[in-house]
Protein backbone atom coordinates (compact mmCIF):
# COMPACT_ATOMS: atom_id res chain seq x y z
CA UNK A 1 0.00 0.00 0.00
CA UNK A 2 2.86 2.36 0.95
CA UNK A 3 4.55 1.64 -2.24
CA UNK A 4 1.47 2.49 -4.43
CA UNK A 5 1.34 5.94 -2.23
CA UNK A 6 4.78 6.31 -2.64
CA UNK A 7 4.21 5.68 -6.95
CA UNK A 8 1.40 8.18 -6.53
CA UNK A 9 3.14 10.97 -4.98
CA UNK A 10 6.07 10.06 -7.65
CA UNK A 11 4.12 10.31 -10.63
CA UNK A 12 2.42 13.78 -8.55
CA UNK A 13 5.44 15.33 -8.16
CA UNK A 14 6.69 14.45 -11.67
CA UNK A 15 3.76 16.11 -13.05
CA UNK A 16 4.51 19.28 -10.91
CA UNK A 17 8.31 19.06 -11.56
CA UNK A 18 6.93 18.94 -15.41
CA UNK A 19 4.33 21.95 -14.69
CA UNK A 20 7.33 23.95 -13.16
CA UNK A 21 9.68 23.17 -15.50
CA UNK A 22 7.39 24.40 -18.47
CA UNK A 23 6.17 27.07 -16.50
CA UNK A 24 10.17 28.19 -15.72
CA UNK A 25 11.50 27.97 -19.47
CA UNK A 26 8.17 30.05 -20.72
CA UNK A 27 8.98 32.82 -17.85
CA UNK A 28 13.09 32.19 -19.05
CA UNK A 29 11.67 33.15 -22.74
CA UNK A 30 9.51 35.93 -21.40
CA UNK A 31 12.64 37.68 -19.60
CA UNK A 32 14.17 38.53 -23.24
CA UNK A 33 10.69 39.36 -24.78
CA UNK A 34 9.95 42.02 -22.24
CA UNK A 35 13.42 43.66 -23.50
CA UNK A 36 11.43 44.50 -26.79
CA UNK A 37 9.19 46.54 -25.31
CA UNK A 38 11.59 48.14 -22.49
CA UNK A 39 13.59 51.38 -23.45
CA UNK A 40 16.24 52.06 -20.57
CA UNK A 41 18.69 55.01 -20.33
CA UNK A 42 21.50 54.70 -22.88
CA UNK A 43 24.31 51.90 -21.28
CA UNK A 44 27.86 51.30 -22.55
CA UNK A 45 28.50 47.34 -21.77
CA UNK A 46 28.90 45.05 -24.60
CA UNK A 47 26.60 42.34 -23.48
CA UNK A 48 22.99 42.62 -22.56
CA UNK A 49 22.85 41.49 -18.88
CA UNK A 50 20.93 39.34 -16.95
CA UNK A 51 21.58 39.27 -13.36
CA UNK A 52 19.94 36.78 -10.78
CA UNK A 53 19.74 37.78 -7.13
CA UNK A 54 20.01 35.13 -4.44
CA UNK A 55 18.90 32.31 -6.33
CA UNK A 56 18.86 30.73 -9.85
CA UNK A 57 15.41 28.91 -10.03
CA UNK A 58 16.06 28.45 -13.83
CA UNK A 59 18.85 26.25 -13.69
CA UNK A 60 20.60 25.75 -17.46
CA UNK A 61 17.03 26.81 -19.29
CA UNK A 62 18.15 30.73 -19.21
CA UNK A 63 22.04 30.13 -20.42
CA UNK A 64 20.47 27.25 -23.14
CA UNK A 65 17.98 29.42 -23.77
CA UNK A 66 19.49 32.71 -24.80
CA UNK A 67 23.52 30.99 -26.04
CA UNK A 68 22.69 32.12 -29.81
CA UNK A 69 20.49 34.77 -29.16
CA UNK A 70 20.86 38.50 -29.09
CA UNK A 71 18.52 41.47 -26.98
CA UNK A 72 18.51 45.24 -28.53
CA UNK A 73 21.24 43.80 -30.33
CA UNK A 74 23.84 42.82 -28.00
CA UNK A 75 24.92 39.13 -27.00
CA UNK A 76 23.62 38.19 -23.71
CA UNK A 77 25.21 37.20 -20.77
CA UNK A 78 23.94 35.67 -17.83
CA UNK A 79 24.91 36.31 -14.29
CA UNK A 80 24.41 34.80 -10.52
CA UNK A 81 24.99 37.34 -7.67
CA UNK A 82 23.83 36.63 -3.96
CA UNK A 83 24.21 40.14 -2.51
CA UNK A 84 23.19 43.48 -3.60
CA UNK A 85 26.43 44.83 -3.40
CA UNK A 86 27.59 42.29 -6.48
CA UNK A 87 24.65 43.08 -8.70
CA UNK A 88 26.81 46.28 -10.74
CA UNK A 89 26.11 47.07 -13.94
CA UNK A 90 23.26 44.82 -15.17
CA UNK A 91 20.06 45.70 -17.50
CA UNK A 92 18.05 43.26 -15.86
CA UNK A 93 17.34 42.02 -12.45
CA UNK A 94 15.68 38.84 -11.37
CA UNK A 95 15.08 38.88 -8.04
CA UNK A 96 14.27 35.66 -5.77
CA UNK A 97 15.21 37.22 -2.60
CA UNK A 98 13.38 35.79 0.42
CA UNK A 99 12.61 38.68 2.83
CA UNK A 100 11.07 41.86 2.25
CA UNK A 101 13.96 44.20 2.91
CA UNK A 102 16.18 42.77 1.42
CA UNK A 103 14.06 42.64 -1.73
CA UNK A 104 13.31 46.67 -0.98
CA UNK A 105 17.16 47.18 -1.03
CA UNK A 106 17.56 45.58 -4.59
CA UNK A 107 14.57 47.41 -5.52
CA UNK A 108 16.41 50.34 -4.22
CA UNK A 109 19.46 49.84 -6.17
CA UNK A 110 17.94 48.95 -9.87
CA UNK A 111 15.90 52.03 -9.45
CA UNK A 112 19.19 54.11 -8.81
CA UNK A 113 20.82 52.15 -11.61
CA UNK A 114 18.03 52.40 -13.87
CA UNK A 115 17.75 48.79 -14.02
CA UNK A 116 14.52 46.91 -14.99
CA UNK A 117 13.47 44.66 -12.06
CA UNK A 118 11.56 41.25 -11.96
CA UNK A 119 10.25 39.16 -10.08
CA UNK A 120 7.53 36.47 -8.61
CA UNK A 121 6.95 38.07 -5.40
CA UNK A 122 3.63 38.65 -3.91
CA UNK A 123 3.27 42.22 -3.66
CA UNK A 124 6.51 42.91 -5.13
CA UNK A 125 5.04 45.57 -7.91
CA UNK A 126 3.28 47.42 -5.26
CA UNK A 127 6.33 47.38 -3.06
CA UNK A 128 8.23 49.33 -6.11
CA UNK A 129 9.40 46.38 -8.35
CA UNK A 130 8.88 47.17 -11.58
CA UNK A 131 7.47 43.86 -13.52
CA UNK A 132 6.15 40.86 -10.95
CA UNK A 133 5.03 38.26 -12.43
CA UNK A 134 2.62 34.89 -11.77
CA UNK A 135 1.60 31.74 -12.79
CA UNK A 136 -2.41 31.82 -11.46
CA UNK A 137 -3.98 28.54 -13.45
CA UNK A 138 -1.06 27.73 -15.45
CA UNK A 139 -0.97 31.24 -17.39
CA UNK A 140 1.31 33.79 -16.60
CA UNK A 141 -0.22 37.18 -14.73
CA UNK A 142 2.05 40.00 -15.75
CA UNK A 143 1.70 43.38 -13.16
CA UNK A 144 3.58 46.26 -13.89
CA UNK A 145 4.53 49.33 -11.90
CA UNK A 146 4.67 52.02 -14.22
CA UNK A 147 5.63 54.90 -11.27
CA UNK A 148 8.27 52.48 -10.66
CA UNK A 149 9.41 52.36 -14.26
CA UNK A 150 9.24 56.12 -14.70
CA UNK A 151 11.34 56.83 -11.69
CA UNK A 152 14.19 54.20 -12.83
CA UNK A 153 14.16 56.16 -16.74
CA UNK A 154 13.10 53.33 -18.11
CA UNK A 155 9.72 53.26 -20.51
CA UNK A 156 7.78 50.38 -21.49
CA UNK A 157 5.98 50.53 -24.62
CA UNK A 158 1.84 50.47 -24.62
CA UNK A 159 2.04 46.95 -26.15
CA UNK A 160 3.57 45.44 -23.36
CA UNK A 161 1.44 47.56 -20.61
CA UNK A 162 -1.74 46.32 -22.85
CA UNK A 163 -1.10 42.84 -21.96
CA UNK A 164 -0.29 43.54 -18.14
CA UNK A 165 -2.31 44.74 -15.34
CA UNK A 166 -0.60 48.15 -14.87
CA UNK A 167 -0.18 50.02 -11.12
CA UNK A 168 -0.13 53.58 -11.33
CA UNK A 169 -0.71 55.87 -8.68
CA UNK A 170 -0.34 52.94 -6.62
CA UNK A 171 -3.52 51.38 -7.82
CA UNK A 172 -4.35 49.03 -10.60
CA UNK B 1 -35.88 38.17 -92.24
CA UNK B 2 -37.59 40.95 -90.41
CA UNK B 3 -34.73 42.87 -91.26
CA UNK B 4 -34.85 42.66 -95.29
CA UNK B 5 -38.44 43.59 -94.94
CA UNK B 6 -37.88 46.92 -92.95
CA UNK B 7 -37.49 50.04 -94.84
CA UNK B 8 -33.82 51.24 -95.02
CA UNK B 9 -34.74 54.42 -92.53
CA UNK B 10 -35.57 51.45 -90.18
CA UNK B 11 -32.58 49.29 -91.16
CA UNK B 12 -29.95 52.08 -90.72
CA UNK B 13 -31.20 52.92 -87.38
CA UNK B 14 -31.58 48.97 -86.89
CA UNK B 15 -28.24 48.82 -87.51
CA UNK B 16 -26.56 52.33 -85.68
CA UNK B 17 -28.41 51.32 -82.61
CA UNK B 18 -27.60 47.60 -82.90
CA UNK B 19 -24.03 48.45 -82.99
CA UNK B 20 -23.76 50.71 -79.89
CA UNK B 21 -26.19 48.55 -78.05
CA UNK B 22 -23.35 45.73 -79.15
CA UNK B 23 -20.36 47.93 -78.62
CA UNK B 24 -21.84 49.14 -75.16
CA UNK B 25 -22.69 45.86 -74.06
CA UNK B 26 -18.81 44.24 -74.75
CA UNK B 27 -17.42 47.60 -73.33
CA UNK B 28 -19.59 47.18 -69.97
CA UNK B 29 -19.05 43.21 -69.64
CA UNK B 30 -15.39 44.28 -69.98
CA UNK B 31 -15.50 46.69 -67.34
CA UNK B 32 -17.65 44.88 -65.12
CA UNK B 33 -14.89 41.44 -65.19
CA UNK B 34 -12.06 44.19 -64.54
CA UNK B 35 -13.89 45.94 -61.81
CA UNK B 36 -14.85 42.42 -60.32
CA UNK B 37 -11.14 41.64 -60.27
CA UNK B 38 -10.02 45.09 -58.90
CA UNK B 39 -12.84 45.38 -56.37
CA UNK B 40 -12.28 41.80 -55.66
CA UNK B 41 -8.55 42.19 -54.93
CA UNK B 42 -9.32 45.55 -53.23
CA UNK B 43 -11.26 43.58 -50.52
CA UNK B 44 -8.83 41.37 -49.85
CA UNK B 45 -6.20 44.13 -49.44
CA UNK B 46 -8.39 45.63 -47.15
CA UNK B 47 -8.70 42.67 -45.12
CA UNK B 48 -4.93 42.04 -45.50
CA UNK B 49 -4.73 45.65 -43.98
CA UNK B 50 -6.82 44.63 -41.13
CA UNK B 51 -4.64 41.38 -40.51
CA UNK B 52 -1.20 43.76 -41.18
CA UNK B 53 -2.17 45.71 -38.22
CA UNK B 54 -3.60 43.67 -36.22
CA UNK B 55 -1.22 41.37 -36.47
CA UNK B 56 1.53 43.84 -35.29
CA UNK B 57 -1.29 44.91 -32.13
CA UNK B 58 -1.83 41.73 -30.96
CA UNK B 59 1.38 40.68 -31.02
CA UNK B 60 2.13 41.22 -27.29
CA UNK B 61 -0.76 39.57 -26.55
CA UNK B 62 0.06 36.34 -28.50
CA UNK B 63 3.77 36.70 -27.40
CA UNK B 64 2.82 36.86 -23.91
CA UNK B 65 0.08 34.77 -24.29
CA UNK B 66 -2.42 37.32 -22.66
CA UNK B 67 -5.84 35.91 -23.68
CA UNK B 68 -7.75 38.83 -22.50
CA UNK B 69 -5.64 41.57 -24.34
CA UNK B 70 -6.30 39.46 -27.46
CA UNK B 71 -9.56 39.34 -27.01
CA UNK B 72 -9.96 43.05 -26.41
CA UNK B 73 -7.93 43.64 -29.33
CA UNK B 74 -10.40 41.63 -31.92
CA UNK B 75 -13.19 42.77 -30.21
CA UNK B 76 -12.96 45.97 -32.35
CA UNK B 77 -14.21 43.82 -34.98
CA UNK B 78 -17.84 44.44 -33.20
CA UNK B 79 -17.93 47.62 -34.95
CA UNK B 80 -17.22 45.76 -38.69
CA UNK B 81 -20.47 44.40 -39.43
CA UNK B 82 -18.38 42.11 -42.67
CA UNK B 83 -16.08 40.21 -40.35
CA UNK B 84 -17.48 37.10 -39.62
CA UNK B 85 -14.17 35.86 -37.22
CA UNK B 86 -11.49 37.11 -36.25
CA UNK B 87 -8.78 34.28 -34.19
CA UNK B 88 -6.01 33.74 -32.74
CA UNK B 89 -4.04 30.64 -32.40
CA UNK B 90 -0.22 30.19 -30.34
CA UNK B 91 3.00 29.01 -31.88
CA UNK B 92 1.78 25.40 -31.47
CA UNK B 93 -1.64 25.87 -33.41
CA UNK B 94 -3.65 26.31 -30.03
CA UNK B 95 -6.49 28.64 -29.77
CA UNK B 96 -5.61 31.96 -27.70
CA UNK B 97 -8.77 34.42 -28.82
CA UNK B 98 -11.53 34.36 -30.85
CA UNK B 99 -14.25 36.70 -32.43
CA UNK B 100 -17.61 35.59 -34.05
CA UNK B 101 -19.42 38.28 -35.60
CA UNK B 102 -23.39 38.08 -33.77
CA UNK B 103 -24.46 39.51 -37.40
CA UNK B 104 -24.16 36.52 -39.27
CA UNK B 105 -25.89 33.56 -37.98
CA UNK B 106 -23.62 31.26 -35.65
CA UNK B 107 -23.94 27.75 -38.25
CA UNK B 108 -22.59 30.22 -40.93
CA UNK B 109 -19.83 31.55 -39.06
CA UNK B 110 -18.75 27.91 -37.46
CA UNK B 111 -18.89 26.44 -41.22
CA UNK B 112 -16.30 28.85 -42.05
CA UNK B 113 -14.19 28.64 -39.05
CA UNK B 114 -14.33 24.37 -39.71
CA UNK B 115 -12.95 25.00 -42.89
CA UNK B 116 -10.41 27.62 -41.99
CA UNK B 117 -8.97 25.76 -39.07
CA UNK B 118 -8.63 22.27 -41.21
CA UNK B 119 -6.83 25.05 -44.10
CA UNK B 120 -4.89 25.86 -40.86
CA UNK B 121 -3.74 21.99 -40.14
CA UNK B 122 -2.87 21.82 -43.97
CA UNK B 123 -1.27 24.84 -44.15
CA UNK B 124 0.86 24.69 -41.61
CA UNK B 125 4.02 24.63 -42.95
CA UNK B 126 3.69 27.61 -45.13
CA UNK B 127 2.19 29.25 -42.40
CA UNK B 128 4.60 28.69 -39.81
CA UNK B 129 7.77 27.68 -41.75
CA UNK B 130 7.95 29.71 -44.39
CA UNK B 131 5.64 32.47 -42.56
CA UNK B 132 3.23 33.03 -46.04
CA UNK B 133 0.09 34.37 -45.30
CA UNK B 134 -2.54 32.43 -46.96
CA UNK B 135 -5.77 33.81 -48.50
CA UNK B 136 -8.61 31.80 -48.87
CA UNK B 137 -12.29 32.46 -50.38
CA UNK B 138 -15.19 30.86 -51.69
CA UNK B 139 -18.55 31.72 -52.38
CA UNK B 140 -19.56 34.05 -49.27
CA UNK B 141 -16.34 34.55 -47.68
CA UNK B 142 -12.99 36.14 -47.94
CA UNK B 143 -10.23 35.31 -45.25
CA UNK B 144 -6.77 35.67 -44.28
CA UNK B 145 -4.36 33.73 -42.94
CA UNK B 146 -1.64 35.41 -41.49
CA UNK B 147 1.37 34.56 -39.24
CA UNK B 148 2.28 36.84 -36.43
CA UNK B 149 6.14 37.00 -36.28
CA UNK B 150 8.53 37.88 -33.44
CA UNK B 151 12.21 38.12 -33.80
CA UNK B 152 12.07 36.02 -37.12
CA UNK B 153 10.00 33.33 -35.17
CA UNK B 154 6.71 32.64 -35.85
CA UNK B 155 4.34 33.02 -32.78
CA UNK B 156 1.02 32.50 -33.87
CA UNK B 157 -1.02 32.70 -36.66
CA UNK B 158 -4.32 35.79 -36.97
CA UNK B 159 -7.13 34.84 -39.08
CA UNK B 160 -9.62 37.29 -40.26
CA UNK B 161 -12.41 35.95 -42.25
CA UNK B 162 -15.06 38.83 -43.99
CA UNK B 163 -18.26 38.24 -45.69
CA UNK B 164 -18.10 39.21 -49.31
CA UNK B 165 -21.69 41.17 -48.83
CA UNK B 166 -19.93 44.50 -48.85
CA UNK B 167 -18.41 43.49 -52.35
CA UNK B 168 -21.36 42.04 -54.07
CA UNK B 169 -23.51 45.68 -53.18
CA UNK B 170 -20.72 47.63 -54.44
CA UNK B 171 -20.75 45.12 -57.60
CA UNK B 172 -24.60 44.82 -57.74
CA UNK B 173 -24.11 49.28 -57.41
CA UNK B 174 -22.04 49.26 -60.07
CA UNK B 175 -23.92 46.87 -62.38
CA UNK B 176 -26.97 48.73 -62.05
CA UNK B 177 -25.34 52.21 -62.35
CA UNK B 178 -23.32 50.54 -65.38
CA UNK B 179 -26.85 49.05 -66.74
CA UNK B 180 -28.06 52.45 -66.29
CA UNK B 181 -25.59 54.40 -68.35
CA UNK B 182 -25.53 52.49 -70.87
CA UNK B 183 -29.41 52.28 -71.09
CA UNK B 184 -29.09 56.31 -71.37
CA UNK B 185 -26.62 56.37 -73.97
CA UNK B 186 -28.50 53.98 -76.05
CA UNK B 187 -31.53 56.12 -75.99
CA UNK B 188 -29.17 59.07 -76.69
CA UNK B 189 -27.88 57.28 -79.68
CA UNK B 190 -30.93 56.41 -80.81
CA UNK B 191 -32.54 59.84 -80.73
CA UNK B 192 -29.04 60.82 -82.68
CA UNK B 193 -29.22 57.98 -84.92
CA UNK B 194 -33.21 58.98 -85.62
CA UNK B 195 -31.27 62.72 -86.19
CA UNK B 196 -28.67 62.12 -88.27
CA UNK B 197 -30.19 58.99 -90.18
CA UNK B 198 -32.27 62.11 -92.39
CA UNK B 199 -29.67 63.70 -94.46
CA UNK B 200 -29.12 60.02 -95.74
CA UNK B 201 -32.68 58.93 -96.29
CA UNK B 202 -34.28 62.24 -97.42
CA UNK B 203 -32.28 61.90 -100.71
CA UNK B 204 -32.85 58.46 -101.40
CA UNK B 205 -36.85 59.05 -100.23
CA UNK B 206 -36.73 61.67 -102.75
CA UNK B 207 -35.30 60.28 -105.57
CA UNK B 208 -38.10 57.11 -104.84
CA UNK B 209 -40.88 59.48 -104.59
CA UNK B 210 -39.52 61.01 -108.00
CA UNK B 211 -39.58 57.61 -109.40
CA UNK B 212 -43.08 56.77 -108.41
CA UNK B 213 -44.28 59.89 -109.89
CA UNK B 214 -42.69 59.58 -112.94
CA UNK B 215 -43.77 55.72 -113.12
CA UNK B 216 -48.23 56.98 -112.24
CA UNK B 217 -47.71 60.26 -114.78
CA UNK B 218 -44.87 59.16 -117.36
CA UNK B 219 -43.46 62.69 -117.12
CA UNK B 220 -39.84 62.84 -117.94
CA UNK B 221 -40.19 65.90 -117.84
CA UNK B 222 -39.59 65.82 -113.94
CA UNK B 223 -36.47 66.62 -112.48
CA UNK B 224 -35.25 65.74 -108.53
CA UNK B 225 -34.08 69.46 -107.06
CA UNK B 226 -30.33 69.36 -107.14
CA UNK B 227 -29.50 70.52 -103.43
CA UNK B 228 -26.29 68.26 -102.58
CA UNK B 229 -23.26 67.87 -102.98
CA UNK B 230 -22.13 64.40 -102.02
CA UNK B 231 -22.65 61.04 -103.69
CA UNK B 232 -26.70 61.92 -103.74
CA UNK B 233 -25.90 65.19 -105.55
CA UNK B 234 -23.94 63.32 -108.40
CA UNK B 235 -26.64 60.49 -108.41
CA UNK B 236 -29.33 63.07 -109.05
CA UNK B 237 -27.37 64.66 -111.44
CA UNK B 238 -27.16 61.20 -113.51
CA UNK B 239 -30.42 60.29 -112.79
CA UNK B 240 -31.93 64.01 -114.21
CA UNK B 241 -29.77 63.32 -116.92
CA UNK B 242 -31.13 60.14 -118.11
CA UNK B 243 -34.48 61.68 -117.51
CA UNK B 244 -34.04 64.26 -120.40
CA UNK B 245 -32.68 61.13 -122.53
CA UNK B 246 -35.86 59.08 -121.82
CA UNK B 247 -37.92 62.13 -122.67
CA UNK B 248 -35.70 63.05 -125.74
CA UNK B 249 -35.72 59.33 -127.30
CA UNK B 250 -39.73 58.92 -126.14
CA UNK B 251 -39.90 61.97 -128.30
CA UNK B 252 -37.73 60.75 -131.42
CA UNK B 253 -39.70 57.17 -131.18
CA UNK B 254 -43.39 58.83 -131.03
CA UNK B 255 -41.90 61.19 -133.81
CA UNK B 256 -40.45 57.99 -135.42
CA UNK B 257 -43.90 56.34 -135.00
CA UNK B 258 -46.46 58.86 -135.74
CA UNK B 259 -44.77 60.87 -138.87
CA UNK B 260 -44.72 59.66 -142.36
CA UNK B 261 -41.31 60.11 -143.01
CA UNK B 262 -41.57 61.21 -146.60
CA UNK B 263 -44.01 64.00 -146.36
CA UNK B 264 -43.58 64.80 -142.66
CA UNK B 265 -47.24 64.69 -141.98
CA UNK B 266 -48.69 62.21 -139.50
CA UNK B 267 -48.93 58.51 -140.61
CA UNK B 268 -52.18 56.21 -140.71
CA UNK B 269 -51.49 54.57 -137.46
CA UNK B 270 -51.22 58.04 -135.57
CA UNK B 271 -54.51 59.49 -137.69
CA UNK B 272 -56.13 56.44 -136.58
CA UNK B 273 -55.59 56.85 -132.63
CA UNK B 274 -56.03 60.41 -133.18
CA UNK B 275 -59.52 59.88 -134.69
CA UNK B 276 -60.59 57.52 -131.63
CA UNK B 277 -59.66 60.55 -129.57
CA UNK B 278 -61.52 62.95 -131.44
CA UNK B 279 -64.96 60.56 -131.53
CA UNK B 280 -64.54 59.85 -128.11
CA UNK B 281 -64.67 63.54 -127.55
CA UNK B 282 -67.30 64.15 -130.18
CA UNK B 283 -69.80 61.29 -128.40
CA UNK B 284 -68.87 63.22 -124.96
CA UNK B 285 -70.56 66.86 -126.59
CA UNK B 286 -72.84 65.24 -129.27
CA UNK B 287 -70.19 67.27 -131.26
CA UNK B 288 -69.08 67.07 -135.26
CA UNK B 289 -66.30 64.85 -136.32
CA UNK B 290 -66.05 65.11 -140.00
CA UNK B 291 -63.05 63.53 -142.43
CA UNK B 292 -61.60 63.84 -145.86
CA UNK B 293 -60.60 61.31 -148.05
CA UNK B 294 -58.02 62.67 -151.11
CA UNK B 295 -56.15 61.10 -153.73
CA UNK B 296 -54.10 62.33 -156.25
CA UNK B 297 -55.49 61.88 -159.59
CA UNK B 298 -53.29 59.67 -162.30
CA UNK B 299 -51.05 59.53 -159.40
CA UNK B 300 -49.32 56.03 -161.52
CA UNK B 301 -48.54 58.55 -164.70
CA UNK B 302 -46.39 61.15 -162.51
CA UNK B 303 -44.47 57.91 -161.70
CA UNK B 304 -44.31 56.56 -164.86
CA UNK B 305 -43.65 59.88 -167.10
CA UNK B 306 -41.48 61.62 -164.67
CA UNK B 307 -39.89 58.81 -162.55
CA UNK B 308 -40.69 57.86 -158.44
CA UNK B 309 -38.32 60.66 -157.55
CA UNK B 310 -40.83 63.18 -158.90
CA UNK B 311 -43.26 61.21 -157.71
CA UNK B 312 -42.02 61.74 -153.90
CA UNK B 313 -41.79 65.70 -154.74
CA UNK B 314 -45.40 65.52 -155.56
CA UNK B 315 -46.27 64.12 -152.48
CA UNK B 316 -44.45 66.70 -150.52
CA UNK B 317 -45.62 69.70 -152.22
CA UNK B 318 -49.10 68.58 -152.07
CA UNK B 319 -48.41 67.63 -148.17
CA UNK B 320 -47.55 70.87 -147.79
CA UNK B 321 -50.14 72.27 -149.75
CA UNK B 322 -52.86 70.60 -147.08
CA UNK B 323 -51.74 71.53 -143.99
CA UNK B 324 -51.53 75.10 -145.28
CA UNK B 325 -54.97 74.83 -146.68
CA UNK B 326 -56.30 73.01 -143.55
CA UNK B 327 -56.66 74.28 -140.39
CA UNK B 328 -54.19 74.78 -137.43
CA UNK B 329 -55.92 72.13 -135.47
CA UNK B 330 -56.79 69.88 -137.98
CA UNK B 331 -55.21 66.00 -138.38
CA UNK B 332 -53.68 65.55 -141.37
CA UNK B 333 -51.99 62.61 -142.25
CA UNK B 334 -50.77 60.13 -145.09
CA UNK B 335 -52.93 57.06 -145.18
CA UNK B 336 -51.37 55.83 -148.34
CA UNK B 337 -49.48 55.97 -151.41
CA UNK B 338 -51.15 58.72 -152.66
CA UNK B 339 -54.28 58.89 -150.44
CA UNK B 340 -54.44 61.38 -147.27
CA UNK B 341 -56.33 61.83 -144.70
CA UNK B 342 -58.27 65.59 -142.74
CA UNK B 343 -60.17 64.82 -139.26
CA UNK B 344 -61.51 67.91 -138.52
CA UNK B 345 -63.30 68.59 -135.31
CA UNK B 346 -65.98 70.25 -134.81
CA UNK B 347 -66.67 70.96 -138.35
CA UNK B 348 -70.32 71.04 -140.22
CA UNK B 349 -70.62 69.74 -144.10
CA UNK B 350 -70.50 73.49 -144.85
CA UNK B 351 -66.86 73.95 -143.86
CA UNK B 352 -65.54 70.59 -144.26
CA UNK B 353 -66.74 71.60 -148.22
CA UNK B 354 -65.11 74.85 -148.00
CA UNK B 355 -61.67 73.38 -146.48
CA UNK B 356 -62.21 70.24 -149.11
CA UNK B 357 -62.55 72.57 -152.14
CA UNK B 358 -59.81 75.31 -150.69
CA UNK B 359 -57.45 72.08 -151.03
CA UNK B 360 -58.72 71.19 -154.69
CA UNK B 361 -58.01 74.85 -155.93
CA UNK B 362 -54.72 75.40 -154.57
CA UNK B 363 -53.50 72.00 -156.07
CA UNK B 364 -54.96 72.61 -158.75
CA UNK B 365 -53.76 76.30 -159.22
CA UNK B 366 -50.34 74.59 -158.53
CA UNK B 367 -47.50 74.04 -160.45
CA UNK B 368 -44.69 71.55 -159.04
CA UNK B 369 -41.30 71.96 -160.48
CA UNK B 370 -39.24 69.31 -160.84
CA UNK B 371 -35.69 69.12 -162.48
CA UNK B 372 -36.24 71.63 -165.67
CA UNK B 373 -40.68 69.75 -165.83
CA UNK B 374 -43.75 71.67 -164.30
CA UNK B 375 -46.03 69.30 -163.49
CA UNK B 376 -49.29 70.13 -163.12
CA UNK B 377 -51.83 67.70 -160.82
CA UNK B 378 -55.50 67.35 -159.29
CA UNK B 379 -56.50 65.69 -156.29
CA UNK B 380 -60.45 63.85 -155.68
CA UNK B 381 -61.65 64.61 -152.51
CA UNK B 382 -64.81 62.75 -150.23
CA UNK B 383 -66.03 63.92 -147.37
CA UNK B 384 -68.22 62.66 -144.34
CA UNK B 385 -69.80 64.74 -141.86
CA UNK B 386 -71.19 63.22 -138.83
CA UNK B 387 -72.31 63.35 -135.08
CA UNK B 388 -70.86 60.30 -133.98
CA UNK B 389 -72.85 57.96 -131.82
CA UNK B 390 -70.47 55.05 -131.07
CA UNK B 391 -66.94 54.55 -130.67
CA UNK B 392 -66.57 53.12 -133.89
CA UNK B 393 -64.61 54.90 -136.65
CA UNK B 394 -64.70 52.41 -139.34
CA UNK B 395 -68.35 53.86 -140.72
CA UNK B 396 -66.68 57.16 -140.79
CA UNK B 397 -63.87 56.23 -143.21
CA UNK B 398 -66.01 53.78 -144.88
CA UNK B 399 -68.83 56.89 -145.86
CA UNK B 400 -65.79 59.59 -146.71
CA UNK B 401 -64.11 56.43 -148.94
CA UNK B 402 -67.27 55.95 -150.79
CA UNK B 403 -67.37 60.24 -151.53
CA UNK B 404 -64.06 59.91 -152.61
CA UNK B 405 -65.11 57.10 -154.81
CA UNK B 406 -67.55 59.20 -156.27
CA UNK B 407 -65.60 62.27 -156.72
CA UNK B 408 -63.24 60.09 -158.80
CA UNK B 409 -66.57 58.51 -160.94
CA UNK B 410 -67.52 62.50 -161.15
CA UNK B 411 -64.38 63.06 -163.20
CA UNK B 412 -62.20 63.73 -160.72
CA UNK B 413 -60.84 66.62 -159.71
CA UNK B 414 -64.12 67.54 -157.40
CA UNK B 415 -65.07 67.53 -153.99
CA UNK B 416 -68.14 65.42 -152.68
CA UNK B 417 -69.39 65.80 -149.29
CA UNK B 418 -71.80 63.15 -147.38
CA UNK B 419 -72.91 63.39 -143.72
CA UNK B 420 -75.69 62.30 -141.32
CA UNK B 421 -75.58 66.10 -140.19
CA UNK B 422 -75.91 67.18 -143.94
CA UNK B 423 -79.60 68.07 -144.85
Amino acid sequence: MRLIYGALLLCFASVLAWGSDEERKLEAAFLGRFANYIEWQAKSQEHFIITLIDENPFGTILDKLYVDKRIKGKTVLVRLVTKVEEIGITDLLFITLTTQKERLEAIRYAQEHSILSISEARGFAESGGIIQLNFVDQKIRIKINYDAAMRSHIKIASPLLSVATVLQGGKP
Amino acid sequence: MIFQHLSIRYKLLVLLVSSVALALFISSCLVIAYTQKTQYTHSLNDIEQYTNVMSTNIQASVLFRDEISAKKILSSFENNSHIMSAWVVDEEGKPLSRFNSQVHTAKEVDTLNIELESLLISQKENLFEKQQSYHYTNEHAMAILQPIVYEGSTIGVLVIASDTAQFEMMMYDFITIQFSISLVTLGVIFLLSWWFQKPFITPVISLIETFQNIAKTKNYSTSVALKQHDEFGTLYEHFNSMLVEIKERDERLLHLASTDSLTGLSNRHYAMEMMHTLVAKALRHQGFISVIMLDIDHFKNINDTYGHMAGDEVLRVIAKLIIECAREYDVVARVGGEEFLIVCEGCDDQSLFVIAERIRSTIEAKEIRYETSLIHVTISAGGYVHIPTSHNIEPLLKIADDALYEAKMQGRNCVVIKGSACA
